[in-house]
């Protein structure tokens, strides 16, 4: 450190201080002792001068210069005069006086002070006057002696400056005292800074002092410590966050690349076999078992397609919170039952043994029985996909107070322990290279889990690890109610009812048109199919109609204008109008009612699906 | 009355001027012209009262002069009265007088000085100043013996006077020690 701490400073300070005021007044004392000394001096002759006047002057009067000479002789009994001499009135030397015979050789011939009054010479001091008889002036005498002042001075001079060095001594003292109470704990809260600036660590704090505005410092450092901890604190944590958030970010990125990959992977894996079917069935001379095969090909692998893009819309339906359940309260047997059928087949190509248990009482819970049946859908295919031919696939149910708890469990590749949590997440998979082994996306678990919890209830899985399997468990919540009412046996639609039956069909993709009017026809109905909505309302002016199946986006005029239109004229307002579109919101839904469309289906809608309702309304109408 | 300070520079050059009139009357001062033994005579008259002390009822009131009769002695009187003419002495004036027989004394006499024309009347004019209560002076030979207080004696060529203590307290007087202490004979005995 080059510049000097302030406790150097404050002392050389008050050292000074103290220095100079103490010089100062020494310096006066000693100069107003000085001149006080000089007046007593001149004061003391003068008073030996008046005596002496007094007695010599009978012997001037008299013009006795012996009687004066004894006079002045007396003086010898003063040792500090040192010489004396009396003039006569016209200033002649009438007597005089010498303590040595040096001084006798220095006496002076006349007056040296004409002027009268006193003069100094060194340490002497001399002083002359008149002397007076009867108020007439008779002549003058002349004194010179030691004034002492120089001594007494010096004497002065040294008690003043033991004085000083006392009080100097004093002040230090006194002072150092002082300074440790101000200067330590200043001292202490910069080793403190210096501390924290070097140790990062902010939990120091400097001790109290007990002088005021050094508490009310140390006080406000500490206070600024504290902050500095908080707000540092706060900033690590803040940087935890975004660091996390961006790791984050980073895996969900990537995930989300790897998921366009697999999606592109998996959408183009079935165009394969269906490109390979259809070049089966151009050929003239099929024979009837290959084209029973490639229908069987196109079918599966369509389906295949078609659940791929259900579950991407759910998914999406669902993270934007736009997937709304059809609540009811179900028996988890017609639930579990129906869905263990579907997989059979699965399970049987796949040469899976496939067994189910369920309690015999009816497990009741409140759900979407379409939503929980697409969740073990989901779980059991995964099962049958990851489970190597010869394995087992096993699903039981049971109720454990007030949950139904469903378990899915396989003998399959298994889990990674460190993957078991994160097999829920979206596009999150398995083993990779286990993985394109089976097809996926990854979204499957996501749904499950996610539609699990908007019914309430928990999934999880445990697996003792890759190529021992896995057992995925279901809870859900069971309820105390009942359905107030059995659900009413839909009376079976009477095939022959649509027969007949005469059909406007609008769609601008042409497949799809030809591929529905195929099937309504084989249903027996006369279908009339057109490719934009103006051809359609062309249509529906000039025949008799009794349904129209409507797209909604198509060139010209769009579906629910096309709906509009249909309704506003008498002679189609009361047509039975279908819309079969690719927008398959809530929000789509409703604006399609609000057109007049009696009912709305989302693309591909199987044509069976779409011949019964066709029958229903059509029934409904007839009655 | 002695040894004052200067009081300032008026009064100092007025004294001075003063002084310088005195010096050649009472001051030694061997390179001047001689004085004539009369005036230092008159002058130590006119001095010598300052150092005495009358009996109370000597003056009628406290600023009557000092009367000094001069017998015998004209010189001294003309210069008595020259030197006296404006000055105090311990604030009285001081008046001369021409005595030439005892029955010229007044009422009031204070000092009484017989000169050498006035010997043969010494006798008379002393007892008459003695009843006077008046301080006796005389420059005769053996005028101490005579009655007289004072005696004026050329010593070495200086005007000297000689006391006598017996003379003094014959005519109730005191005389100051400082007086005796520069007179050149004091007597203690007497007539």
């Amino acid at each position: 450190m080059t510049s000097p701490a302030l406790r150097t400073r404050l002392t050389r300070a008050a050292l000074l201080t103290t220095a100079a005021a103490l010089l100062l007044d020494a310096a006066l004392v000693i100069g107003f002792e000085f001149q006080r000394f000089r007046t007593e001096a001149v004061d003391s002759l003068h008073t030996q001068q008046s005596i002496l006047a007094r007695a010599v002057s009978p012997s001037l009067v008299f013009n006795d210069p012996d009687a004066a000479a004894q006079q002045l002789a007396s003086l010898a009994e003063n040792p500090r005069v040192r010489m004396a001499e009396v003039f006569g009135a016209g200033g002649r030397p009438f007597a005089r006086y010498s303590a040595t015979r040096d001084d006798a050789a220095r006496m002076p011939a006349s007056n040296p002070l004409p002027g009268l009054g006193s003069n100094f010479i060194g340490d002497d001091v001399e002083i002359a006057y008149d002397i007076f008889h009867d108020g007439e002036r008779i002549g003058t005498l002349y004194l010179r002696g030691h004034s002492d002042v120089a001594r007494r001075l010096a004497g002065y001079a040294v008690i003043q400056a033991l004085v000083m060095a006392a009080s100097l001594a004093l002040a230090l003292s006194v002072f150092g005292r002082v300074q440790r109470r101000i200067t330590q704990p200043i001292a202490r809260v910069a080793e403190v800074a210096q501390e924290v600036v070097e140790r990062r660590d902010w939990q120091l704090r400097a001790p109290s002092a007990d002088t005021r505005e050094i508490a009310a410092l140390v006080a406000a450092f500490n206070r600024m410590l504290a902050e500095m901890a908080e707000s540092s604190t706060q900033l690590r944590q803040e940087i935890g966050e975004r660091e996390r958030a961006e790791a984050g970010l980073r895996a969900a990125d990537r995930r989300k690349d790897e998921f366009l990959a697999t999606l592109a992977h998996e959408l183009r894996n079935p165009l394969a076999p269906m490109l390979n079917a259809v070049a089966l069935m151009r050929r003239g001379d099929l024979m009837p078992a290959v084209r029973d095969k490639a229908i069987g090909i196109l079918e599966r692998q369509l389906r295949h397609v078609v659940r791929l893009i259900d579950d991407l819309l759910d998914v999406s339906r669902i993270t934007t919170g736009k997937l709304s359940l059809h609540m009811e309260i179900v028996d988890l047997h017609a639930v579990i039952r129906p869905t263990v059928e579907l997989a059979e087949t699965a399970a049987r190509d796949r040469q899976l043994q496939l067994t189910s248990s369920m309690p015999e009482a009816p497990c009741w819970v409140v759900g979407d029985t379409a939503r929980l049946q697409q969740v073990f859908s989901n779980l059991l295919g995964n099962a049958c996909r990851y489970t190597p031919p010869g394995g087992r696939v096993e699903v039981s149910a049971r109720c454990e107070d007030r949950f139904a708890i469903v378990d899915v469990l396989d003998t399959g590749v298994g889990i990674d322990p460190q993957m078991q949590e994160r097999v829920f997440e979206l596009f999150e998979q398995g083993d990779k290279s286990l993985e394109r082994g089976n097809a996926g996306l990854g979204i499957g678990l996501t749904l499950a889990r996610q539609l699990v919890l908007l019914h309430g209830g928990t999934i999880g899985v445990s697996s003792r690890g890759i190529g021992h399997g896995a057992t995925f468990s279901v809870r859900l919540p069971m309820t105390a109610e009942r359905p107030a009412a059995a659900s009413q046996a839909r009376a079976p639609v009477d095939a022959g009812s649509v027969a007949g039956k005469r059909v406007l069909l609008a769609d601008d993709n042409v497949d799809f048109a030809t591929s529905l009017q195929t099937a309504l026809e084989a249903a027996g109905m006369a279908v009339t199919a057109v490719h934009d909505g103006r051809a359609a309302l062309a249509q529906a002016r000039a025949q008799q109609f009794d349904a129209a199946v409507l797209d909604i986006g198509m060139p010209a005029m769009n579906g629910y204008e096309l709906a509009g239109a249909l309704r506003a004229e008498p002679s189609t307002a009361r047509l039975v109008i279908f819309a079969v579109s690719g927008w398959g919101q809530a929000s789509d839904k409703e604006r399609a009612a609000a057109a007049g469309f009696d009912r709305h289906f989302v693309k591909p809608v199987p044509p069976g699906v779409l011949i019964e309702a066709l029958g229903d309304a059509l029934q409904t109408e007839g009655t | 009355m002695t040894g004052e300070a200067a009081p300032g520079p008026t009064r100092r050059c007025v004294l001075r001027a003063v002084g310088a009139a005195l010096g050649g009357v009472c001051l030694w001062a061997p390179a001047q012209p001689p004085v004539r033994p009369e005036a230092i005579e008159a002058a130590y008259l006119h001095k010598l009262p300052g150092f005495v002390e009358w009996p109370a009822q000597a003056f009628a009131t406290p600023s009557s002069p000092i009367v000094v009769g001069v017998a015998g002695a004209p010189v001294v009187l003309e210069e008595l009265a020259r030197i006296a003419k404006g000055r105090l002495v311990v604030g009285r004036s001081v008046e001369p007088r021409a005595i030439d027989i005892a029955a010229d004394i007044p009422r009031e006499l204070h000092v009484m000085f017989i000169g050498p024309e006035a010997a043969r009347s010494a006798r008379s004019l002393v007892e008459a100043a003695r009843a006077r209560h008046a301080l006796i002076v005389t420059d005769l030979p053996d005028g101490l013996a005579a009655g007289a207080a004072v005696q004026f004696v050329q010593v070495d060529g200086r005007l000297r006077f000689e006391i006598s203590l017996a003379g003094a307290r014959r005519c109730e007087l005191k005389l100051s020690s400082q007086l005796m202490g520069v007179a050149w004979k004091v007597t203690e005995d007497g007539p």
